[in-house]
């Protein structure tokens, strides 16, 4: 069964790679990114045969008028996050730290308060958060990011439990180190010494983080809710 | 799914339940599949092999393993759901409950995966999915034995997928939750608010097999290529509230 599927911060990166994933599977998928990614966004959506919106997820009227666009709406995932790494917890200025909630935390929510709406009345929904393993874990410099997706996780489960009776499910998927521009730049020895914590021995590829949020948003994956799905190539399971 | 046709897969516990569920998903999506049971005859449509044996038995085990890379010609990977309860109060189990149910699952599991490691370490690449249990991470009263063997399930598959990664082995432990099976039947029999118990899942409902079939089949394919030492938690939002 084909469905209408909304990716935010789907203009590139994880969030491209799960368009792409969709698409390929049949949805009719809209691209939700802000006004500067317009031209990738476009340039996707046209390849994938699916439109191309403006969102800024922070602000809720931009959310609302997103979301009411994209009619019949089955499917949301929420790719659109920003950090700003490297800023020790007692030296990150408050915009930053605002910036980093709205975006990750505030904007997964105000998403998902929009589309479920339209997902209760036809009883059928699929929603994807991306979250983090610093959800769970201390890394230097990351205070915002590791707030905001521990906020992404708790989101998450409770509005599993909050929209499970009507049908949707709600789960998230926590990527370990994926091959992207910024980790190919890695110096080598930062590069070797994360090689060294992953079971796999390797960075995931975009698509394989995509895969797995396909799955979540598949008729298969019914009975999976409130779930954080760690997709990690076994990154520090020892 | 990707990379499941032709995949070829032993199934133990497949006679019944989550386990037969599974196996047929299996074939549905083009696996070779060998059905390993207790009980005989072993019954699954569209196995390949049908192979019967007490995963507790270290003799049983390796003789099934071998009879499944006979029939299918070579196991690319292991899916362990044989398992078995006992359900009562702490202190009226005997060691002898607990060390069965602890046999099946943890012993039985353990068997299982030296048996098939060394073919898939000279292969370089392999599959191991194992059962645990919301059991294996959540309270689980009148059934200690059970959730003590699904914790010990959930260790040994983040112990191996820890120690096989790097050759090209991926081991993940999906964890159902209340399913329509015989063995849960049996448990709600028994239970004297079995309401409150299916309440207790957001969802409002308990599996049907072949919802956890879907997941399994998922984790085995190649659509979960980067899922290592996971614990996949399957139910309905049971262990989420």
């Amino acid at each position: 069964m084909s469905h209408t599927s909304l990716v935010t911060g789907g203009a590139q990166g994880i969030g491209a790679a799960v368009a792409r994933r969709l698409a390929r599977r049949g949805d009719e998928v809209w691209l939700a990114d802000l006004e500067d990614k317009r031209a990738e966004g476009e340039d996707l959506a046209g390849d994938l045969g699916g439109g191309f919106i403006v969102i800024d997820v922070s602000e809720p009227s931009s959310v609302d008028q997103a979301i009411k666009g994209c009619e019949g709406l089955d499917v949301l995932v929420n790719c659109a996050g920003v950090t700003i790494p490297g800023e020790p917890v007692d030296e990150v200025p408050t915009e930053h730290w605002n910036a980093q909630i709205a975006v990750n935390l505030t904007g997964t929510w105000l998403c998902l308060r929009a589309a479920a709406g339209s997902m209760r009345a036809r009883g059928w929904g699929r929603i994807v958060n991306l979250a983090s393993g610093l959800a769970t874990r201390g890394m230097p410099g990351s205070a915002a990011y590791a707030a905001s997706k521990a906020g992404v996780t708790g989101l998450t489960r409770a509005a599993a439990a909050d929209l499970a009776p009507h049908g949707i499910t709600v789960n998230g998927v926590s990527p370990g180190y994926v091959d992207t521009p910024m980790t190919r730049d890695f110096p080598d020895a930062l590069r070797a010494a994360r090689l060294a914590e992953i079971g796999m021995g390797r960075f995931a590829d975009p698509d394989e983080i995509a895969a797995v949020v396909e799955f979540l948003s598949s008729d298969d994956a019914a009975y999976l809710t409130g779930e954080i799905v760690d997709v990690t190539g076994g990154y520090r399971i020892c | 799914m990707r990379g499941l046709e032709g995949m070829s897969v032993l199934v133990t516990g497949a006679g019944r339940g989550i386990g037969m569920a599974v196996a047929e998903r299996l074939v549905e999506e083009g696996a070779l599949v060998a059905a390993a049971d207790l009980r005989e005859p072993v019954e699954c449509a569209g196995a390949k092999a049908r192979l019967s044996g007490d995963v507790t038995s270290e003799e049983d085990v390796d003789r099934i393993f071998e009879e499944a890379w006979d029939e299918l010609g070579g196991v690319d990977a292991l899916v362990l759901c044989a398992g078995i309860h006992w359900v009562g109060p702490t202190h009226e189990m005997r060691p002898e409950d607990f060390d069965r149910v602890l046999a099946v699952s943890a012993r039985g599991t353990f068997l299982c995966c030296r048996a098939a490691l060394p073919r898939m370490v000279e292969r370089q690449s392999g599959h191991i999915l194992t059962f645990g249990s919301t059991a294996a991470v959540a309270g689980a009263p009148g059934l200690t034995a059970y959730a003590a063997a699904k914790g010990a399930v959930l260790q040994i598959t983040r112990s191996i997928a820890a120690e096989y990664a790097h050759i090209g082995i991926r081991a993940n432990c999906l964890c159902p939750g209340a399913t329509n099976t015989p063995l849960l039947r049996e448990l709600m029999a028994d239970r004297a608010d079995p309401q409150g118990f299916r309440d207790a899942h957001p969802i409002g409902r308990f599996a049907e097999p072949a919802e956890i079939a879907g997941a399994a089949a998922w984790l085995l394919s190649d659509d979960a290529s980067y899922m290592v030492g996971a614990a996949v938690m399957c139910d309905g939002g049971f262990t989420t509230v």
